[in-house]
């Protein structure tokens, strides 16, 4: 399993003992290198030191050839058991004496060789000058050392440095796992808490806060966004609630107003019916006569006038003055039963009728042979205004535009809806008469 | 570089010696090394030592038997600031001034009359005559076998203020006649 898998107790434990080993290695690498360092030293130290005694006694023996001496002094280093040879040389250069007896020439050199004392060959060499003080050199002291004490001391340190490394390891790893639950318990309560809320989509569980740290920051974080969201989702349950009420209460106030409309209709249809019939009875059955008796006593009075008596003429004129007094009477009721029907359809200023047309070209046309004008003439009453096609309340010939005359255009409207139902010469003759019977112009149609 | 000279005279003394006298000649050479080496492991007390440059004197007294080697031996060298210097009395009336005594034949045959006239002198007495040491000299050259040992008698040296090295005494037969 890779690192990044491991649970968070593993690998928090494992960081504290790599950390604690990689310390330890450290040090334990770095006391190595200063021990091996000092132990050269204190060991080539120790060698000089020695050299030195022993120099400082053999000056007798070598100043006075006392052979037997000089090798009692060297063979004092019988005790040092690290020394692998011990040389006088007199001032020549000659062996003077020797320790061991019979040591192999191989550690003994012929001829002594620098002052000092250095690391050689696997051994520790020095060259001592035997010199009394203040006075000539008698000769030199030659002392080889191997370098036992330091590997045993090295292997030493060595070994206790691995049990020590061995037992902090462990103590670090016991340590480690006391001590890592402070840190990873909060951050398992905290993924257990979210895990349990992904799972049930409970968002009213609360993860335990186990101090007072940053975790503990996080999981008061953690447990009033888990809050936030619990309110949050109350509020939605309840606007959805609140919203459906308001759905089907606006649903049945909508079915209350279409049933309201339907009536209306029903209404309009027969006010429709009644105003047909009103109009047929107007312009048929009242203003047909009185404009026949009219028009005719108008011819009686043009063409046989001069027939008849002053009393035969005064009597036509009172009966065209009946008959136009008649028709303003009528024309008067019919004024009154539009400003009805006017409020009744358009909803607008009272014998107002708003008549609209198809085109721009048809408005044009209208107004060069001035027949709307016609009706923006008449006093009570009609005013026909033409309209662009898009607004076109035509459902009926609006594709067709060699019927979409200025005749036509006058059908619709808020009057269309009436006038609608109708079409060609009857709605022609409806408007007609409606018109010359409203107007006291006759309309050219 | 002394060493260097001490060395080439050592050599030279050695080769001129070599043939004539043999053996003997050695033996002197080895005695008057002895005496120059004598001055690194004896210390004479300050009120015999005039100022810290003045020469440390060797003197032979009756015959000498270095020739020049003692000469060419303690050529050059010094002890601490002080030079060495050779010198040789007929009568030891004429030992003014001397650090390093050696009494040659045949006045070494009667030591006891020149070691009282010397007494309490602080002058290192040196003799190979027989029995010198128990005779109330300080230092006798013993020849055993081709060797030359040494013999010491402290109670003199002590007399005269002289301090011989431990190491010197080491190397040496302490000699003490009053049996102390």
């Amino acid at each position: 399993m890779a690192l990044r898998d491991w649970p968070i107790k593993q690998k928090m434990t494992a960081m504290l003992v790599l950390i604690s080993g990689l310390v330890l290695l450290l040090t334990s690498a770095a006391f190595a290198g200063y021990q091996y360092w000092y132990l050269r030293q204190a060991t080539r130290d120790a060698l000089s030191v020695r050299g030195r005694i022993i120099a400082a006694n053999s000056t007798a023996s070598l100043a006075f050839s006392n052979v037997a001496d000089a090798r009692e002094l060297l063979s004092a280093l019988r005790a040092d058991r690290h020394i692998v040879a011990a040389v006088l040389y007199d001032k020549g250069g000659n062996v003077f004496a020797a320790y061991p007896a019979g040591v192999a020439g191989d550690v003994v050199p012929a001829l002594p060789g620098p002052d000092g004392y250095r690391f050689e060959g696997g051994r520790l060499i020095g060259f001592q000058p035997v010199e009394e003080a203040g006075s000539q050199r008698l000769g030199t002291l030659y002392l080889a050392s191997d370098l036992e004490a330091i590997y045993d001391t090295f292997r030493l340190s060595g070994v206790i440095g691995l049990a020590v490394m061995a037992v902090a390891l462990l103590a670090a790893y016991l340590v480690s796992r006391v001590l890592q639950g402070t840190i990873s318990q909060p951050i398992l309560a905290l993924a257990e808490t979210a895990q349990v809320v992904s799972t049930r989509q409970d968002y009213s569980v609360r993860a335990p806060k186990l101090g007072q740290d940053e975790l503990g920051a996080l999981t008061d974080a953690f447990n009033q966004m888990l809050g936030r969201i619990e309110d949050q989702n109350r509020e939605l349950r309840r606007y959805a609630t609140e919203l459906e009420q308001r759905v089907e209460a606006r649903t049945h106030e909508l079915q209350q107003s279409n049933e309201t409309l339907r009536r209306n209709a029903a209404e309009l249809l027969a006010a429709n019916q009644e105003l047909d019939a009103f109009a047929y009875s107007v312009s048929h059955d009242l203003r047909a006569p009185l404009r026949s008796i009219d028009g005719f006593s108008q011819i009686l009075l043009e063409d046989y006038g001069a027939q008849l008596d002053e009393a035969g003429q005064d009597s036509l004129r009172r009966v065209r003055t009946a008959s136009q007094r008649m028709a303003t009477l009528i024309d008067d009721l019919l004024k009154l039963f539009l400003g009805g029907l006017c409020a009744l359809f358009g909803g607008g200023e009272a014998g107002h009728i708003r008549l609209r047309g198809r085109t721009s070209g048809a408005q044009r046309r209208v107004q060069g042979t001035n027949r709307l004008g016609k009706f923006q003439a008449c006093p009570f009453i009609l005013r026909a205004q033409v309209i662009p096609p898009a607004q076109c309340g035509c459902q009926h010939h609006c594709d067709d535009n060699s019927h979409h005359d200025q005749r036509r255009s006058m059908f619709y409207g808020p009057m269309g809806g009436f006038l609608r139902r109708f079409h060609g010469d009857a709605a022609k003759s409806i408007l007609f008469q409606l018109m010359a019977g409203l107007c006291a112009h006759r309309l050219p149609f | 570089m002394a060493l260097l000279r001490v060395t080439a005279a050592l050599l030279l003394v050695c080769a001129a010696r070599l043939g004539a006298q043999g053996a003997r000649a050695s033996e002197a050479q080895v005695k008057a090394v002895f005496l120059f080496n004598f001055a690194q492991f004896v210390d004479w007390p300050p009120e015999a030592v005039p100022d810290s440059q003045a020469p440390l004197v060797i003197g032979i007294l009756g015959d000498d038997p270095f020739g020049d080697f003692l000469d060419a031996t303690v050529r050059g060298e010094h002890r601490g600031a002080r030079p060495f210097a050779v010198r040789r009395f007929q009568r030891v009336e004429d030992i003014t001034r001397c650090d390093i005594l050696f009494i040659g034949r045949p006045l070494a045959d009667r030591p006891e009359e020149i070691l009282a006239r010397l007494k309490n002198r602080p002058i290192l007495t040196v003799s190979d005559a027989d029995q010198f040491a128990e005779r109330g000299g300080m230092i006798h050259f013993v020849t055993d076998r081709s060797r030359i040992r040494l013999q010491i008698n402290p109670e003199p040296a002590d007399a005269a203020h002289l301090t011989i090295s431990s190491k010197l005494l080491r190397v040496a037969e302490v000699i003490t006649p009053s049996g102390r």
